[in-house]
């Protein structure tokens, strides 16, 4: 508050987020604090909570007790539509394509619930509908060449090999132009070039300035991607900072560099 | 729609009962009209994911709303057939809200409990709906020319509209957005579409042309009972829709066709009809999973594989 231009207000802000399972506390009392503009890891082993959490903040899974705050604004138990029309969109580690649309057709589904046409409009193809649709097909297009997977527009999405389905993902994602984008595992599966190739997009999408949180395994990628790491581990985070300062934590090693076996 | 399409379809439509004059004839040609609009509407639901055993209760609500209104108040069919299928909508609107919540085996459960409850309510309705026996005498619409010719006009018409309606719906973003709901209902939520109120638009809109298509069955029979409008009818029209293929628009059409018009044919095998039916149902998901409407596309490739041996030999 004091110095807004050295401390300007986050764009996601969550207030002891807590969700269980039964007697399962997948989540508990997780605070964090993204601000505009950076790229926010979260890591942790298997099982630590992270989708959990991505789910949550997303409206996907109802929360236990906490508070999620975007842009100031309280939207805890937003559903997801909501959300999404306010500039927060996702990605699935588990992919979730239009799997029977292609390419084109998947970013343009992208923006049809955040630019919408009356349903009558659309029945009767009015000059109005037939303009918005005619942007929205532009901006998927431009969205694809940015991507640099334009040559696959007419692609059906199930025919796809994965790391071109993990691009999809993104662009579907980032088809209704959001504020913040949450990327679950956009790495998974990826070969060694492919993750390189991802690693540039990415860094291309925060130069629009685009605030991204990632949720990953793959060390390496977090420690060049994000400028902040929190850990997670049994859904509590253990450490939050730079990579330097999270490396260091005693806990992070045991919990994440794992046991003796592992480190050695 | 594309205006070539339109004109095939509108020249079949005004030629082909004029061609068949047979007044026996005619009444499949009427019959099958109204069974295509009852597969193609019940395709909407489909595409959003859902499989709707209650369609033949909304058909049987649009007949008997039309008809109690022509016999009862006296309101003119040409009002009440439009009526009627707008009270089917709004009863689906009605169902809708709390079943689209249900997913798969859930709704289909909800569906057929819904048209046993409307067999039930029109069976039990002795006074003002006839009862078991129905409903008798409704007036065909007024201004109709007698016979059998002029209603098959007046079909050919409702079935212009259905399928024009239908199809510039499913080929909109409307219909592309129903799809990729029944491809992934939670990714359709994560980037801003309200699913619920997408489903609820297109169960209004199926159930719309359910209760359009029993009104003018009404009107055209002049006797309607609860049994017109059974779970079996139901399962009848899913038939159609399965058998000729619910991948794409013409499937339900190419289905209902075939079935209505080879129900004619078989007649006389009586309750045998069933088994018939049981046998190609089963033979369709078995051996041709997309339906008669892949057929050619199985075809053509045989053909294809024959002739390419040729050429290599």
């Amino acid at each position: 508050m004091n110095a807004p231009a050295s401390n300007p207000p986050p764009v996601l802000e969550i207030q002891g987020l807590t969700r269980h399972f039964g007697g399962l506390a997948a989540v508990s009392d997780l605070d964090l604090m993204i601000r505009p503009g950076e790229c926010f890891g979260l890591i942790g082993p298997n099982g630590a909570g992270k989708t959990t959490v991505f789910n949550l903040i997303s409206g996907v899974l109802p929360l236990t007790r906490g508070q999620v705050l975007f842009q100031g604004e309280n939207v805890t138990g937003s559903p997801p539509y909501a959300l999404a029309r306010k500039g927060l969109a996702r990605t699935f580690q588990i992919m979730a394509l239009f799997q029977s649309f292609t390419v084109l057709e998947n970013v343009l589904l992208g923006t049809y619930g955040i630019v919408r046409v009356n349903p009558l409009a659309a029945l009767f193809n009015t000059p109005h509908s037939r303009k918005i649709e005619k942007e929205q097909k532009e901006h998927a297009l431009e969205l694809l060449r940015f991507l640099g997977i334009e040559r696959l527009r007419d692609e059906v999405a199930r025919n796809l090999p994965l790391g071109h389905q993990r691009i999809l993902e993104m662009a579907v994602a980032l088809a209704g132009s959001p504020k913040m984008l949450l990327l679950d595992e956009p790495f998974s599966g990826l070969s060694g070039e492919e993750t390189r190739e991802m690693m540039g997009r990415i860094g291309k999408i925060r130069e629009g300035k685009t605030t991204i949180m990632l949720v990953e395994h793959n060390i390496r990628v977090v420690m060049d991607l994000c400028d902040r790491i929190a850990v997670l581990n049994f859904g509590r985070k253990i450490a939050e900072g730079s990579f330097e300062e999270v490396s260091r934590n005693p806990e992070v090693i045991k919990a994440y560099l794992g046991t003796k076996r592992y480190a050695a | 729609m594309k205006r070539n399409e339109f004109l095939i379809l509108l020249a079949v439509l005004v030629i082909l009962p004029y061609l068949i004059q047979d007044p026996y004839w005619l009444h499949v040609y009427i019959i099958t009209c109204l069974n295509i609009c009852l597969a193609v509407s019940l395709r909407v639901v489909w595409n959003v994911g859902l499989l709707s055993c209650g369609h033949a209760a909304f058909m049987g609500l649009g007949a008997y709303t039309s008809s109690l209104l022509a016999l009862k108040v006296g309101i003119s069919p040409w009002l009440g057939m439009p009526l009627g299928a707008l009270l089917s909508a709004v009863v689906a609107l009605g169902l809708g809200y709390p079943a689209l919540r249900l997913t798969g085996i859930y709704f289909v459960i909800l569906s057929f409990a819904f048209n046993e409850v409307f067999f039930l309510i029109t069976t039990r309705l002795r006074e003002f709906a006839g009862g078991p026996s129905g409903l008798v005498s409704i007036p065909r619409p007024d201004g109709l020319p007698p016979g059998k010719l002029a209603y098959a006009y007046f079909v050919s018409a409702v079935f212009l509209i259905t399928v024009v309606v239908l199809l510039r719906f499913e080929r909109s973003r409307v219909g592309r957005i129903w799809l990729a709901i029944r491809d992934t209902d939670l990714r359709s939520r994560c980037v801003g579409l309200q699913t619920t109120h997408y489903k609820l638009f297109a169960f209004a809109v199926s159930c719309f042309f359910a209760g359009l298509i029993g009104g003018v069955y009404a009107h055209y029979i002049t006797f309607i009972s609860p049994s017109d409008f059974t779970i079996w009818q139901s399962v009848y029209i899913q038939l159609y829709m399965i058998v000729g293929g619910v991948g794409s628009f013409l499937g339900p059409i190419v289905g209902s066709a075939f079935l209505t018009v080879l129900t004619e044919f078989i007649r006389a095998a009586g309750p045998l009809q069933s088994v018939v039916y049981g046998i190609m149902m089963a033979a369709v998901m078995l051996f041709l999973p997309g339906g008669l409407i892949a057929l050619g596309g199985h075809l053509s490739g045989l053909l294809k594989k024959k002739t390419g041996v040729v050429k290599n030999s």
